[in-house]
């Protein structure tokens, strides 16, 4: 591509070389390069207000060349970034040559008639972008090649020297290839509009500044690139569908909450055989939802599909009732426990970005049913969801207290008004509660629950007794786990004061 | 209220008119503030404004019109202005009560004042310029529609010629034909008109105005001080101080229609390293800093002498001299979308509009 955009790029000291300026005297030459993308031949001073950068600006013959004028258009021509300013040979022309060094802007002597000067450059022009559109079909035919658009982009790349080329979504980096960004790069978006009509996907090239890259040029090439990389994506994502299909069928044979792991793998032993699956093989379960209740987006599909190629390539991503599952294949715990860090690393941002959570099941050695692992994995997504978009929660990380999840809080919050209304009324409470919640969660050591809280025993004991005197029943040993729950539910709707070991509330 | 001026005045005056027409060889106005400083000895001289006169009171333009020589190459009779009003007062049937300036400096500028002195009629403080411009037609009078004509015109070897005449722009080619045929120059007497029309659409103030320019810049204060007071009296800006670096002659194609050849002049500011280019026709008539338009015909510019305060003659500005180039408003009339018309770039052969009219 270097070469023939140095084809296509015009510039004055290689048109007073070899091209069309070669019949102009330089009465000054600009030391910047002054790249030539049109030509406009003027006969009024007005005109040249209106000229384009990168203009060369040819003072018709019928315009005089007085002093004055070839002042007034070098002034215009400056102010408007020209290439350059074309005068008809005179006399007094040489008089603007001081203005011309002060402004920096190139002034040529036409020999002959300005106007046949002008006609020669605009043909050289048209010559030029007539390369440039044969270098946009031959562009449009290797990509056309390209069947998946990691190599699409790779191509994109190839062509445009090497520079990084990503297509995003919603500001999510989805897939890219070549140099990785830098800040002085130059960056040309063009949009890729998405089947529906909610375009969100961009595709974007970083060409260094310095570079010979001619800006239009490259915004010409990601447009001719935008069919193919739409062709690759949903070739892929047709694809990826089909490989996803064993997945999506865990998720909808196993409907029976009640049925073993053993049960559903005797049920549907045949079927999962045919899809592929092995008794024996060890897997991680990994389950997608979005944190806050959304309307469905068919296109995240696709997008978390080119995300989740980040982390496991051969795993294939199913959508599912309730969000997106795969299984991918953990040998060990080692193996078990990269993958969580990969997903955290490589997905994490995306994920928040998104509106998404991950949920993951734990490894077991003893390679439990499919259903069971798909089951954990639902279960820590769900939990996830009240930390927020971007969080990863690992089964293993949770057990139990995953129950605490399906809790309804507001349910147990209206406990708490109606049986603890002393407690609810005291101006003390969110204290009071929050030394119960010590209390309980070191399993009734008032010396450790001091400790926990930074307290003396003593404070700790008045204010437990206090719980007692507001009608807290921390002497009746039936009642301790409501009152737990009920402070743990409480303690969520308190201002955060005081420092926790409680894991749902590392979760927030 | 008239006024009775003195030598004191004329003298002031004389300066006054050269400043606001520096580009023009200024020997004729000292040559006329001689001769007015003469005949001053046995007679008075009196200044009046519009206001004194009657509203039908017949007033009426003088002035000299020249045609490629210089009024000092061959000086006058005397009698040219006398004749020109006698014979305006023949056409009409009427007398003639007061005299006006036909343009408000240069020879013009001074030329009522020995008018009024030969005539005994009073000589009005105002007149139909504000300035001075090559062009009878470029007048505030004829933005007003006042006639122009008859036009009565006498030259120096006393061939008297009048013009019944209505378009401002044919009684030019008639004028500057029969100057040329006159003998290079002619004393005329225009525009006559009733005193209210000239209150209506003349400028005002123009003489005193002149006599006070003479007063800052005659006194012996300090440059800066000069700029300072003229700032305050004429609005006046100054665009650069700078050194000539070129000058050069008939640097546009000439204009038929127009008397003297075009010139410009190069000039490097040298504290900032701007580049300014002024154009001159008769008058400086545009000014390009680094190539903007910063001012343009009506605009006045004139140049000072930069250390001594001193009205620059274009004539004499050689290569390497140090000047502040000074620009001052025209009469507001001139800035109308008529006024315009008739003063900016273009009517001067050069091709652009007037900067305040892309504002209007």
């Amino acid at each position: 591509m270097r070469r023939s955009q140095n084809e296509t790029r015009l510039d004055v000291a290689g048109l007073l070389a070899h091209g069309s300026l070669r019949g102009t005297t330089p009465l000054y030459l600009a030391p910047a390069s002054g790249v030539i993308e049109s030509v406009v031949l003027v006969s009024q001073l007005e005109a040249i207000r209106q000229v384009r950068p990168n203009t060369v600006v040819v003072l018709s013959t019928e315009m005089g060349s007085g002093g004055w004028l070839v002042s007034a258009a070098l002034r215009h021509a400056w102010e408007r970034r020209a290439s350059a300013v074309v005068v008809a040979g005179s006399a007094y022309a040489s008089a603007a040559v001081g203005l011309a060094e002060r402004l920096g802007i190139t002034v040529l002597v036409a020999d002959g008639d300005p106007a046949a000067l002008a006609l020669a450059l605009a043909a050289e022009i048209g010559a030029a972008l007539s390369v440039v559109d044969a270098e946009l079909a031959r562009v449009a035919r290797t990509i056309a090649k390209d069947t998946t658009l990691g190599d699409v982009l790779k191509t994109i790349s190839g062509e445009l020297d090497g520079a990084g080329v990503l297509l995003e979504y919603d500001g999510v980096v989805v897939t890219s290839a070549g140099m990785p960004p830098r800040e002085t790069d130059e960056v040309i978006t063009v949009e890729v509009d998405g089947a529906n009509s909610a375009v969100r996907f961009t595709l974007t090239a970083r060409v260094p500044t310095s570079g010979v890259h001619n800006l239009r040029l490259v915004g010409s090439i990601l447009e001719v690139a935008t069919p193919a990389v739409k062709a690759a994506w949903l070739s892929e994502d047709l694809l990826s569908t089909a490989r996803a299909v064993p997945t999506a069928a865990i998720a909808a044979l196993d409907q029976d909450p009640d049925a073993s792991g053993e049960e559903f793998e005797e049920k549907h032993r045949h079927l999962l055989n045919q899809l592929g699956w092995r008794e024996g093989e060890p897997y991680m379960s990994l389950w997608f939802r979005s944190a806050p209740v959304q309307e469905h987006r068919p296109e995240l599909t696709a997008v978390l599909r080119l995300l989740w190629r980040k982390v496991a390539v051969r795993s294939p991503l199913a959508e599912v009732q309730g969000g997106w599952l795969t299984l991918v294949p953990a040998g060990d715990q080692d193996a078990s426990t990269q993958l969580e860090t990969r997903i955290r690393t490589r997905l994490g941002p995306a994920l928040a970005e998104l509106g998404l959570v991950a949920g993951l099941s734990r490894w077991q050695e003893d390679v439990p049913a499919l259903a069971l692992i798909v089951r954990e994995a639902r279960l820590a997504a769900e939990s996830a969801r009240s930390a927020g978009p971007g969080t990863v929660l690992s089964f293993a990380s949770l057990g139990v207290v995953a129950a605490t999840t399906f809790v309804d809080v507001d349910a147990v919050a209206l406990v708490a008004e109606l049986a603890l209304p002393r407690l609810m009324a005291s101006p003390d409470r969110d204290v009071i509660i929050t030394s119960v919640a010590a209390f309980l969660d070191h399993r009734g050591s008032v010396s450790l629950a001091a400790k926990s809280l930074n307290l003396h025993r003593n404070t700790l004991q008045a204010r437990l007794n206090r719980a007692r005197e507001l009608g807290v029943p921390l002497d009746v040993p039936s009642e301790l786990l409501s009152v737990h729950l009920i402070a743990k539910v409480l303690r969520r709707s308190m201002p955060e004061e005081t420092t926790s070991e409680d894991p749902m509330e590392n979760q927030k | 209220m008239s006024t009775v001026l003195t030598i004191e005045d004329v003298r002031n005056l004389r300066t006054g008119a050269h400043f606001l027409a520096c580009t023009i060889d200024p020997t004729a106005i000292y040559v006329y503030a001689e001769m007015i400083e003469r005949a001053m000895e046995d007679r008075s001289l009196e200044l009046i404004t519009v206001d004194e006169l009657a509203p039908d009171d017949l007033v009426v333009a003088v002035g000299m019109v020249t045609q490629g020589l210089f009024i000092a190459d061959m000086p006058p009779v005397g009698d040219e202005f006398l004749g020109c009003i006698r014979a305006i007062e023949a056409n009409l049937g009427r007398s003639v009560r007061a005299i006006y300036s036909l343009a408000a400096a240069n020879i013009n500028g001074i030329v009522p004042l020995m008018v009024g002195l030969q005539s005994s009629l009073p000589v009005i403080d105002s007149d139909p310029m504000g300035r001075v411009f090559p062009l009878i037609s470029q007048t505030t009078l004829n933005v007003g529609n006042v006639a122009i004509g008859p036009i009565a015109l006498m030259g120096v070897t006393g061939e008297r010629a009048v013009v019944e005449v209505e378009n401002p722009q044919r009684a030019e080619t008639l004028v500057r034909a029969l100057v040329t045929e006159l003998g290079g120059w002619a004393a005329t007497a225009m525009y006559p008109c009733s005193a209210q029309q000239l209150k209506e659409h003349g400028v005002h103030g123009s003489i005193s105005r002149m006599i006070r320019i003479g007063q800052i810049l005659d006194a012996s204060t300090p440059v800066k001080r000069k700029l300072l007071l003229l700032t305050e009296l004429l609005g006046a800006t100054r665009i650069a101080r700078a050194r000539v670096s070129h000058i050069e002659s008939l640097s546009r194609p000439a204009d038929l229609g127009l008397p003297a050849q075009p010139s410009s002049l190069t000039l490097d500011d040298e504290t900032t390293g701007r580049i300014i280019r002024l154009e001159i026709q008769n008058e400086i008539l545009l000014v390009l800093v680094d190539g903007a338009i910063t001012a343009a015909v009506p605009d006045m510019v004139t140049l000072l002498n930069s250390e001594h305060g001193t009205v620059v003659n274009i004539d004499d500005v050689q290569v390497g001299d140090v000047m502040d180039i000074v620009k001052i408003k025209a009469a507001e009339q001139w800035y109308t979308e008529a006024g315009l018309d008739l003063t900016e770039p273009k009517a001067f052969g050069i091709p652009i509009g007037h900067p305040r009219r892309r504002h209007a």
